[in-house]
C-alpha cells in the first residue's frame, strides 16, 4: 500500500530508509560505482535484499562524515521521477532532487543506536 | 605484474566475510609471498598453515623456543651442570661444609638437586598445531627421581666422608663421577627432547627463531593503501565483526600465556605483529599485557574494490602494493610474518551474521574454526554459551532474574521484545498514526521504551506485519519515536509516501 500526501518537506519512505530532501550533497562525498546498472542505496547483508534504483538518472554518493554531514546521498535528474524499489516493499516514486538516505535505526543502552536492516 | 587478477567486487568480499567463499590455500599461500614481495622481503621458506587461532597460538610458542634452540639449551645445562658439581665437590673438599650439621647438607643438597630437576622435567614442552599435546609428566616421574637422587646423593655422600680421597687416582675419579652426576639434567632435557619431537618433519626440527617483520609489512601497506583511505570507510564488516575475530585469537593467546601488545609499541624488540586485515596484532612475549591493536585502516569493500581496481587500470607499483595487501586480507584471517616462516590462519569453518553483518547464532557459535575455536554472539555482542543454551527454558522469571543488563537484553530478544512488554506488563503511554509507544520501568536500569508500528506494505497473506523498536527512554509520542528512529525531530517527520 502506498501513502501519497502532498508536504512542503517532501520525505519518502520504504520500510527502513528515508530520503530526505536537501538543498545540496556535501563536497567531501564520493560517488559510488553502480552494481550492474542499479545503485544500491542500502542492503540487508544476509538476505542481500537491497533498496537500489536505475543507475541511469540516479547517482549515489557518501560522505565520511568529517564535516558532519555524514551518511548516504542521492541526486535524481529530471525531468521524470525515478523508481525505488525493494523486494519486500512496494516500490516508490521519487521526484528530481538531492536526497540524504537516512537508515532506520534502533536504541541500545550504552551502545551506539544499531541500524535497523530489512 | 599478477596484480591485475587480484580484483575482488565488494560482492565477492561481502561473501567473504560471511564465509560463503571455499578457502583457497594455493591462492592463499601465493597472497602470502606476493605481499613479502611487495615488501621487498624475500619469500619465506615455508608457509606454516593452522587451522584457527589456538593454532597459531600454539604455533607461535613453538616458533619462540623451537626444537633447536631446545637442543642447544639442554647442551648449555649438560655442560654447566657438570662444572657445578665438580665446583661443588670441590668446594666441599676445602671449605667448611664438612663441618655443618646433616640437616644443611642436606637441604643444600637437595636444593641444588631440585634446581637441576626443574630445568630436566621441564613441565610443558611447545609442539607445532597438528602434534599431539606433550603428555610425558607421568612418565618422567621415575627418571625425574633418579636424576634427583643422583644429584643430592653424591654431594651428600661427599660430605659426609669428609671430602675427596687424598690419592690423585681417586680424586680424579670422584671428581669425573661428579662431572657425569652433573650432566644428568641436560641429558635428561634432551633425552626428553628427542622423544618428543622425534616425529617432526625436518624442517621444523631445523627451524631457529628469526626476526619477525610485521612491521615492514604494515608500513608497506600503509604506503599502499594511504591514498584509497577515504573511500574504504564507505562499507566496512560492522565492527563486531573484527571484534569477534580480535576476541577469538585474544582468548587463544592468553590460553597459551603469550601476551598481547597495542600496535604504538610494534618497534619493540621480542614481540611478533600479525595482521588481521584491518589493524596490527603485537604478541609480546616480555610484557604481561593484553591490549588491542590501534590505528588499522578499514580494509574492505569499497575501499579494496577502489585498490583492486585502480591496481587494474594504472599497474603502478603503489596501487600494485594495495592489491596485494588486498588480496592478502581476503585469503587470510590472520598472518603471523616471520622472516623465514609465515603462519597463516585458515579462515573461520563457521559464520554467522545476521542481516546487519553482525555476528550473531541463536543456537551454537557464530564464528568457528576447524581447531575448536568458537566465539558465541548475539546481534554482534559477544556472549557466554549458556546465554543461548536451547536446553535451558527461557522464561520471564529468568530473564527478571539476569542481573547484567546487556545480557538480560540479550533474553529478551531471545523471547521477544513485543511479547516480553506485553507479558511484563508494559504500558501503552501513546499512540497516533505512526504507531503504539510502549513503557516498561526496570529498576535499577533505565526504562525499556518501545514503538510499535506496522509494516505500509501486506504480506501475501494480505496481513500486515508489526515491528518493536526500542526508542530512548525520553521519547513522549509515537510519532516522535518513530521520527528518531530516522534522526529526525518529530516535527520533520511526515513522509509524502511510504511502502
Amino acid at each position: 500500500m502506498i501513502e501519497m500526501k502532498q508536504r512542503t518537506h517532501r520525505s519518502y519512505r520504504q520500510g527502513d530508509i528515508l530520503l530526505v530532501p536537501c538543498a545540496e550533497i556535501p563536497a567531501s562525498a564520493c560517488e559510488h560505482a553502480p552494481e550492474n546498472g542499479r545503485v544500491v542505496l542500502a542492503r540487508g547483508e544476509q538476505t542481500g535484499h537491497a533498496h537500489t534504483m536505475a543507475a541511469d538518472r540516479v547517482r549515489y554518493f557518501r560522505d565520511d562524515g568529517s564535516g558532519g554531514g555524514g551518511g548516504g546521498f542521492i541526486r535524481v535528474a529530471g525531468p521524470g521521477p525515478a523508481e525505488l524499489t525493494h523486494e519486500e516493499h512496494a516500490p516508490l516514486t521519487i521526484p528530481p532532487g538531492s536526497y540524504r538516505v537516512v537508515q532506520q535505526r534502533e536504541y541500545r543502552p550504552r551502545e551506539a543506536p544499531r541500524a535497523v536492516v530489512d | 605484474m599478477e596484480a591485475g587478477e587480484l580484483t575482488h567486487s565488494v560482492k565477492t568480499w561481502r561473501d567473504r566475510l560471511a564465509g560463503r567463499r571455499p578457502f583457497d590455500a594455493s591462492a592463499a599461500e601465493a597472497a602470502v609471498r606476493r605481499a613479502y614481495r611487495a615488501s621487498a622481503l624475500p619469500e619465506p621458506r615455508q608457509v606454516l598453515w593452522v587451522k584457527g587461532p589456538r593454532e597459531a597460538a600454539r604455533a607461535i610458542a613453538f616458533l619462540e623456543s623451537p626444537p633447536r634452540r631446545l637442543k642447544r639449551m639442554a647442551l648449555a645445562a649438560a655442560v654447566l651442570g657438570a662444572v657445578a658439581w665438580v665446583g661443588l665437590a670441590l668446594a666441599i673438599d676445602s671449605s667448611t661444609l664438612t663441618s655443618e650439621p646433616p640437616e644443611a647438607a642436606a637441604i643444600l643438597s637437595a636444593a641444588l638437586a631440585g634446581f637441576g630437576l626443574a630445568l630436566g622435567g621441564w613441565r610443558r614442552l611447545p609442539m607445532p598445531p597438528g602434534e599431539p599435546a606433550d603428555r610425558r609428566d607421568a612418565k618422567l616421574a621415575l627418571p625425574g627421581a633418579a636424576v634427583f637422587f643422583a644429584l643430592a646423593g653424591y654431594l651428600f655422600a661427599l660430605q659426609r666422608l669428609g671430602g675427596l680421597p687424598i690419592d690423585p687416582v681417586g680424586r680424579g675419579a670422584v671428581l669425573a663421577v661428579g662431572a657425569l652426576v652433573g650432566t644428568l639434567p641436560g641429558l635428561f632435557l634432551r633425552l626428553r627432547l628427542r622423544h618428543a619431537y622425534a616425529h617432526l618433519p625436518r624442517a621444523l626440527l631445523e627451524l631457529s627463531p628469526s626476526a619477525p617483520i610485521g612491521g615492514r609489512l604494515e608500513r608497506t601497506r600503509e604506503q599502499a593503501w594511504a591514498p584509497f583511505r577515504r573511500s574504504a570507510i564507505g562499507r566496512r564488516p560492522d565492527e563486531s565483526l573484527l571484534e569477534a575475530y580480535r576476541s577469538a585469537h585474544w582468548e587463544a593467546f592468553a590460553r597459551e600465556q603469550v601476551r598481547l601488545l597495542d600496535s604504538d609499541r610494534l618497534t619493540h624488540a621480542r614481540r611478533i605483529a600479525s595482521w588481521d586485515g584491518s589493524g596490527w596484532i603485537a604478541v609480546d612475549l616480555s610484557r604481561n599485557r593484553h591490549a588491542e591493536a590501534s590505528g588499522g585502516v578499514p580494509a574492505y569493500l569499497d575501499g579494496i574494490e577502489a585498490a583492486s581496481r585502480a591496481t587494474a587500470a594504472s599497474g603502478t607499483g603503489a596501487t600494485g602494493s594495495a592489491a596485494v595487501f588486498a588480496d592478502l586480507a581476503f585469503h587470510v584471517d590472520r598472518l603471523y610474518p616471520f622472516a623465514a616462516i609465515a603462519v597463516a590462519v585458515e579462515p573461520a569453518t563457521t559464520v554467522a551474521l545476521d542481516a546487519e553483518g553482525r555476528p550473531h547464532a541463536e543456537d551454537g557459535p557464530a564464528l568457528a574454526w576447524a581447531d575448536g575455536t568458537r566465539i558465541f554472539a548475539w546481534h554482534g555482542r559477544l556472549v557466554p554459551p549458556d546465554l543461548l543454551d536451547r536446553e535451558r527454558p527461557l522464561t520471564l522469571a529468568r530473564i527478571n532474574r539476569e542481573p547484567d543488563p546487556g545480557r538480560r537484553w540479550v533474553l529478551i530478544e531471545r523471547y521477544g521484545l513485543g511479547c516480553y512488554l506485553l507479558e511484563a506488563g508494559a504500558c501503552e503511554i501513546h499512540r497516533d498514526d505512526c504507531g503504539r509507544l510502549y513503557r516498561l520501568a526496570q529498576r535499577p536500569d533505565e526504562p525499556i521504551q518501545a514503538v510499535r508500528v506496522t509494516n505500509h506494505t501486506p504480506e501475501p497473506d494480505g496481513s500486515f506485519r508489526e515491528f518493536w523498536l526500542r526508542v530512548p527512554p525520553a521519547m513522549r509520542t509515537a510519532r516522535q519515536a518513530v521520527a528518531w528512529t530516522f534522526d529526525l525531530p518529530a516535527e520533520r517527520y511526515d513522509p509524502a509516501a511510504q511502502s
